[in-house]
């Protein structure tokens, strides 16, 4: 006989998430056989993007997410310059990179040591206050010196991801939300105090990285090595790439966008044939299967069938997980599969390539060199901006009329992996991860959570943008 | 019953809160049993990017954040961090919690509210936040961060179970001490709330004023907060029991000054009077900087310090971006356009 269960909220995760699973007896063994999983907040950005003056887009956009904010920075920034036909300077292409890559090492370090890592230690005895107790835990979690020295790690993290936001702001101005990123390069300017200042954060980082993140990330994946075989998903990847290395539109980039098959085949990005279906989703069948570049939105609470407010994205109707693993495995960086350990552990090595390029960027700095690049709003014209947030890729479109904005989309990471089902009845990439993950203990599904938490889901980015009666066509790029 | 340590000083907590304790007495009853004392903190996120609860964790002049967590409040709920997930009665069994009876024991009395409210005296455990709140009494600071959004019959945000975040709100302010409003989307309701207001979103003020609640609230604005601004205040309330000096928007003045930060800013007292385009020097008026309505001690305290004691390493203005007054009730409808160019 089966079993539901309804996890609700989901914590240590961003933002509002509810898992629903289903469990039941196959060959034997008690495990996932259907799951549900549902973004349960929205907040109509797209709304009240409409009509605004298109250099607020990147302030305002910064604030979907408190986690990853300098992703949308760049991806407004980059869909807006896009449209005004402009290119910032090296100095602002090299600041932003390396804003954004403090955000990604921000967003990695918290996202295994303060939201994953309770998936897999007892801390009993090691940590008896809260917000750790009262806590889930499992027979199969690891006990004795190895936990003791995880939570000194846990400790020593919430330090460094500080220290990350600290090393952004010199740059940045603050973090979360850096106001420097602005259309047309970048306000902050490089110094050689200050850039030094930010050389030496990032070496205390790298240090912390090569001589704990990995090798915690590497324990967790040696003590439960069954992880490799669960939670594999859908099998098929996209990135859209990120960190430009060139002062053009065609920039190469430090991870190229591409996505790869099941057979490991790399493919080609076209984002025109990307689709975002509502069948399983809160609003009305007119805002079915399309391109975020005419999509549609009208809000449907209390659809029947539907759970979620999240859009289901597909390219070319086929399900894709986005993300670390993605980028790292497109560009050949990582050879392993896809799990939950395999995504655990590719955030740790991304982390230091993306440190070690840092180190690099911060070298090309010209100090004294321009940052900015003069422009004016046109009245009428479209762009897409595609960057990547530390949890996968993420799209911004933009259409201009009058000199402001006509219609502003997002598809972020979040949306393609906790999307709903489609309307072929495809479930998402998080959905298809959990059916199949064996349950020891449907009272305390700790596995379920295992999984979840190793796609990082960032809910309040999962809130498509999309407004109504839009029907631009957007720019098209091929990457 | 096999409480753990923390668990049973709970249980005193509660029950010292039910009949009457002052909150000095319960952190005396706590200290002499061994425990922390620590005030219970419940933090709740409606429609919230979690942009404040990340700055929170960069907290440094009262602490770094683990020092905060472990010797200084006791965060009781915070979805983004704490342990547990979900419903308890679902996914953490294995903790062993005190019955509702008795906890009712020890207090003396039953909640009226309790069996209202549909929870069974004989059966039920303290399994999950409902029931703290009810046991807790009045001894606990709700912190809400985001704004709450009454549309649709509060379908835009969902809490937990059958609870969306209009009930979480008139649940949990119910009984708590204080109620704060972290960050602009809950203090006046920010970017959620801006024009034409899709999902009504509306401030913890005025979501409490619609559920016919009078109920004062401490705002502390910020798209992000500040972390200094926001543990200096709980500090203040846990330390003094009474709010800090507010301004007439409920602000602490002793973050959210009666001055502008253009009254103060380093850059108009520069050379080059005013920059014409990011990257120059001098005063960013002309390039829309609005710092002339807002009112924050980000001049001097600044962002992400590297230690207690020192200000941040950077601000808003320091890097050469214009303020977009995201403490201000106005934003971001009232301080559009940003840019000038």
């Amino acid at each position: 006989m089966s079993t539901t269960i309804t996890i609700d909220p989901v914590s240590r995760i961003e933002g509002h998430l509810k898992i629903e699973v289903t469990i039941d007896a196959v060959d034997g063994l008690q495990q996932v056989v259907d799951a549900k999983s549902s973004g349960t907040m929205f907040r109509g950005f797209e709304l009240l993007l409409q009509g605004r003056d298109p250099l607020d887009a990147p302030d305002i956009t910064q604030r979907i997410c408190g986690v990853c904010p300098i992703s949308h920075a760049v991806a407004s920034c980059k869909a807006l310059e896009k449209a005004f036909g402009i290119s910032p300077p090296a100095n602002a292409r090299l600041l932003r990179n390396l804003v954004l890559g403090a955000n990604f090492i921000q967003s990695h370090v918290m996202h295994f040591y303060h939201l994953a890592v309770l998936d897999y230690i007892n801390t009993d005895g090691i940590l008896n206050a809260a917000p750790w107790t009262p806590r889930q835990s499992a027979p199969d979690m690891i006990t004795g010196p190895i936990a003791v020295e995880l939570v000194n790690h846990y400790i020593s993290a919430l330090h460094i991801r500080r220290k990350s936001h600290q090393m952004g702001a010199i740059f940045g101005g603050k973090l979360p939300s850096s106001p420097s990123i602005i259309t047309g390069g970048c306000s902050a300017t490089p110094t050689t105090e200050n850039i030094n200042s930010f050389r030496n954060l990032l070496v205390d980082i790298l240090a912390f990285t090569k001589n704990f993140f990995i090798p915690d990330v590497m324990a967790i994946a040696n003590a439960f090595p069954e992880y490799y075989g669960i939670g594999h998903g859908c099998g098929n990847l996209i990135a859209y790439g990120v960190f430009d290395l060139e002062d053009t539109e065609q920039s190469s980039k430090l991870f190229e966008g591409g996505r790869m098959d099941s057979d490991g085949n790399i493919l080609t990005v076209d984002p025109a044939v990307i689709n975002e279906d509502t069948k399983y989703s809160w609003y009305t069948p007119n805002c079915d299967a399309r391109n975020p570049a005419n999509g549609l939105t009208e809000v449907q609470p209390g659809k029947a069938n539907a759970y979620s407010w999240t859009k289901a994205p597909r390219y070319q109707n086929v399900v894709h997980e986005a993300g670390p693993l993605a980028r790292m495995k497109i560009n050949g960086e990582y050879v392993g599969g896809v799990s939950v350990v395999d995504r655990l552990v590719v955030r740790a090595l991304e982390t230091e390539k993306v440190i070690n390029a840092m180190a690099t960027w911060l070298d090309e700095l010209e100090v004294g060199g321009p940052v900015y690049q003069q422009h004016s709003i046109p009245s009428s014209a479209t762009g897409i901006g595609l960057c990547e947030a530390p949890r996968g890729a993420l799209g911004h479109w933009i259409s201009i009329n009058n000199s402001k904005i006509a219609s502003y989309q997002v598809v972020t990471p979040t949306s393609w992996n906790t999307s709903p089902k489609d309307s072929l009845e495809q479930p998402g990439p998080l959905e298809q991860a959990l059916i199949g993950t064996p349950v020891l203990d449907i009272n305390n599904p700790v596995e379920v959570l295992r999984v979840v938490h190793s796609f990082d889901p960032c809910l309040a980015c999962s809130v498509h943008m999309v407004r109504p009666d839009s029907s631009v066509s957007p720019i098209r790029i091929d990457l | 019953m096999n409480l753990s340590r923390r668990e049973f000083l709970r249980a005193v907590t509660l029950a010292a809160g039910t009949i009457g304790l002052e909150a000095s007495g319960i952190l005396e009853i706590s200290k002499a049993l061994g425990g922390t004392g620590d005030p219970p903190v419940i933090w709740l996120q409606g429609q919230s990017c979690s942009g404040c609860s990340v700055s929170l964790l960069n907290s440094i002049e009262y602490g770094t954040i683990d020092t905060v967590l472990m010797d200084k409040i006791s965060l009781d709920y915070h979805n983004l961090i704490m342990a547990s997930a979900g419903d308890f009665a679902v996914s953490a069994t294995e903790i062993i919690r005190p019955s509702i009876r008795e906890i009712s024991e020890i207090s003396g009395e039953w909640l009226e509210t309790g069996p209202e409210l549909g929870y069974d005296l004989n059966n039920d455990s303290v399994v999950n936040l409902q029931d703290f709140a009810i046991l807790a009494n009045r001894q606990y600071i709700l912190v809400v961060e985001g704004a709450i959004p009454v549309g649709s019959d509060g379908a835009f945000c969902h809490f937990s179970g059958q609870m969306d975040m209009v009930g979480a709100l008139n649940l949990f302010s119910e009984h708590a001490s204080h109620v704060i409003a972290v960050g602009t989307c809950a203090a006046f309701g920010g970017i959620p709330a801006a024009s034409p207001g899709p999902t009504g979103a509306l401030s913890v003020t005025d979501a409490l004023e619609f559920l016919g609640k009078s109920k004062s609230v401490i705002n502390i604005p910020g798209c992000p907060i500040h972390p200094d601004w926001v543990i200096g205040t709980i500090l203040h309330l846990v330390t003094q029991g009474q709010p800090p000096l507010l301004d007439e928007l409920n602000r602490p003045m002793q973050f959210f000054p009666p001055y502008s930060i253009h009254q103060v800013c380093p850059r108009v007292t520069m050379t080059n009077p005013y920059a014409q385009q990011p990257g120059d020097p001098g005063c960013l008026l002309n390039i829309g900087c609005k710092g002339p309505q807002a009112h924050a001690d980000c001049s001097t305290r600044k962002w992400n310090s590297p230690d207690a004691g020192q200000p941040g390493v950077n601000w808003c203005i320091g890097a050469g971006a214009p303020c977009i007054g995201c403490t201000e009730q106005g934003f971001p409808d009232g301080m559009t356009p940003f840019h000038r160019l």
